[in-house]
């Protein structure tokens, strides 16, 4: 599925010159990787944290101010989850000896489980540790965001699967995922940013299906993904064409665009009916079996909140979002619309026929679960007849009170405001005592300082003259070309200390890997 | 051009909005028909579900309550201007 989606991915984003943003997808893909096949937490954590690296270039070469600092937030927080797991992993070593990544049950878990469930928490974007997610995809490049959709969360989806699965914490988690996600969406304006709180939403479901733990809900988690990252690639493949088609991602800017971009339109309904669930689409045959899952576990809250979201998503991903975009207002035959490149409209028209064709040949996908052996047909009467009915009365909501739906152009506060609050206190913290600190030595060095040197300046001027010119000259040559080198190298900018250090880093893991 | 040609489509159907309304809402009408005549649960996970209708009610109820929540009350209390982040720096 990773390769299936790297690949369309890399066809949506076939036009674009930057080589910089090619090299940090392959990267970032090869991150994704490296952590499905990780045998042991150490390696784990080297591809986990190429991952998070990569994709923070892919919100920096987006190269605008606001992604600048969305990077920045989104490194920062993505280096306190891989802390957490580091963290985790080696106190977890220094009691069992051994890095080795197995399951672990809930009743029998130690504090180092705990740190490493929220490192992985981080990545799956728990809520309240989902904030970085609506902060940085919207500011991510048009192309970056499709690749980065599918990638980290589903990643932490599976070693949640893989180490803590039964875990009742998750299976609360994972609803209240779903629903939050679902609430921001039903109110943001942004058209990537409603996607992005749709990704918090989806995961919840593999949250919820892994934490419940049955092979059934299991199996529908990670049917799940499977379904997540074709149609969720295909929506930020959707919304992003329309972002570089308008030049602007805003629903409250966009509106009667249906005839101008109906490819666009096409593409995008097909992935909004496959997230909502609608029969004959993909996001049908593996929600339903979760929710199915947590039902017949008698979990009837944990399925009623699924239920709840699943007529949330339909409503803003499903209606709001392109009605408001592609419908709306009269036809907008005025604004002057950047011609969308083959490759792209390619790549989408690929994406849908994936949605499709999963959604009515689902065993597809059930071939790759997990569990086999469990008997769940998507397709009887009454299963169709539920979706539609919910589905179609969720519309018929909409269309009641659309007047009350339509977008404002605000901003959403959410946990991200509360990181901000508690680094620039930490800031705060940090620079009021080091202030002081130098207030104080700057006094003491004016007084007393000054006139020590100025007496032992003169003695070392008379040892400097007498003997060591001549020792020096050499070796101050070979000192100025390092230095020089050192320089170049000393920019200043995180970035680029970012990208030697993951230079250095794959240079090492080459070496270990050739020689070892 | 494909594209070319259904945009024409879709924006002569868009003329015909009342059309497709009505189709749309006799398609809600069979739906709810088919539920309330032909097609029960088998074995309802709870007892609420074996009523006819449940879950387009279900659909109906919480598709308002959330836009009515969600917009008139909870929008006005985390809703800030556009460049609150960028004016706090």
């Amino acid at each position: 599925m990773f390769a299936i989606q790297a690949l369309l991915g890399f066809l949506y984003a076939y036009h674009v010159e930057d080589k910089a943003q090619h090299v940090s997808a392959l990267l970032y893909v090869a991150g994704g990787f490296g952590c499905v096949f990780a045998g042991d937490y150490v390696t784990l954590f080297i591809f986990w944290e190429l991952m998070s690296v990569a994709s923070t270039f892919l919100v920096w070469l987006n190269r605008n101010p606001r992604s600048t600092g969305a990077g920045f937030r989104y490194f920062l927080f993505h280096t306190l989850g891989g802390l957490f797991l580091l963290a985790g992993l080696l106190l977890r070593h220094g009691d069992l000896g051994t890095f080795a990544f197995t399951h672990v049950d809930q009743a029998g878990a130690q504090y180092y489980d705990w740190l490493i469930l929220i490192g992985f928490c981080v990545n799956a974007a728990v809520v309240p540790l989902h904030a970085w997610l609506p902060d940085a995809y919207p500011e991510g490049t048009v192309t970056g965001s499709v690749f980065m959709s599918a990638f980290t969360t589903k990643t932490a989806v599976y070693v949640l699967a893989r180490g803590f699965y039964g875990w009742e914490v998750l299976a609360v988690m994972g609803v209240v995922m779903t629903l939050y996600g679902v609430f921001y969406a039903t109110i943001e304006n942004n058209a990537r940013r409603i996607l992005s709180y749709h990704i918090v939403s989806q995961v919840g479901y593999m949250v919820a299906g892994v934490g419940i733990g049955t092979a059934m809900t299991i199996n529908g988690a990670c049917a799940h993904a499977y379904a997540h990252i074709l149609y969720k690639g295909l929506l930020f493949m959707a919304a992003g064409a329309v972002l570089y088609a308008a030049g602007t991602q805003k629903l409250t800017e966009l509106g009667g665009l249906a005839s101008r971009l109906p490819l666009v339109m096409l593409c995008y309904m097909v992935a909004g009916v496959s997230i909502s669930g609608m029969p004959f689409f993909n996001g049908f045959v593996s929600k339903t079996m979760t929710i199915a899952g947590a039902f017949e576990d008698h979990r009837l809250w944990l399925g009623i909140g699924m239920e709840v979201a699943a007529v949330g998503t339909f409503l803003s991903v499903g209606i709001k979002l392109p009605y408001f975009a592609f419908w709306g207002k009269p036809e907008d035959k005025m604004r002057a619309l950047r011609p969308i490149p083959g490759n792209m409209i390619l790549a989408m028209s690929l994406a849908a026929l994936l949605c499709f064709f999963t959604g009515i040949y689902p065993d597809f996908l059930y071939n790759l679960l997990p569990y086999s052996g469990v008997e769940f047909h998507p397709y009887e009467p009454y299963k169709v007849q539920t979706a539609f009915l919910l589905l179609g009365f969720t519309a018929l909501g909409f269309y009641l009170l659309r007047a009350t739906v339509r977008p404002h152009a605000q901003l959403n506060l959410d946990f991200d405001y509360v990181y901000r609050l508690v680094g620039r206190a930490l800031m705060f913290l940090v620079s009021l005592p080091l202030a002081a600190i130098d207030a104080v030595w700057s006094e003491v060095y004016a007084k007393l300082g000054l006139r020590g040197l100025m007496g032992s300046a003169k003695g070392a001027g008379w040892f400097d003259r007498a003997a060591i010119d001549g020792v020096v000259d050499g070796s101050a040559v070979a000192v100025r070309g390092a230095g020089r080198g050192l320089a170049r190298v000393q920019t200043g900018r995180l970035q680029d200390y970012l990208a030697l250090a993951t230079l250095i880093g794959l240079c090492a893991f080459a070496l270990a890997w050739i020689l070892g | 051009m494909i594209g070319e040609r259904l945009g024409n489509w879709l924006s002569w159907q868009r003329l015909r909005a009342k059309a497709w309304g009505r189709l749309a809402l006799a398609f809600l009408a069979l739906l709810v028909a088919s539920n309330l005549l032909l097609l029960h649960p088998h074995h309802p996970h709870f007892s609420l579900e074996a009523i006819p209708g449940f879950w387009a009610g279900f659909g109906l109820f919480f598709a308002l309550a959330m836009i009515l929540v969600l917009k008139k009350v909870v929008a006005h209390i985390i809703g800030v201007s556009e460049d609150f982040h960028d004016r706090s720096k």
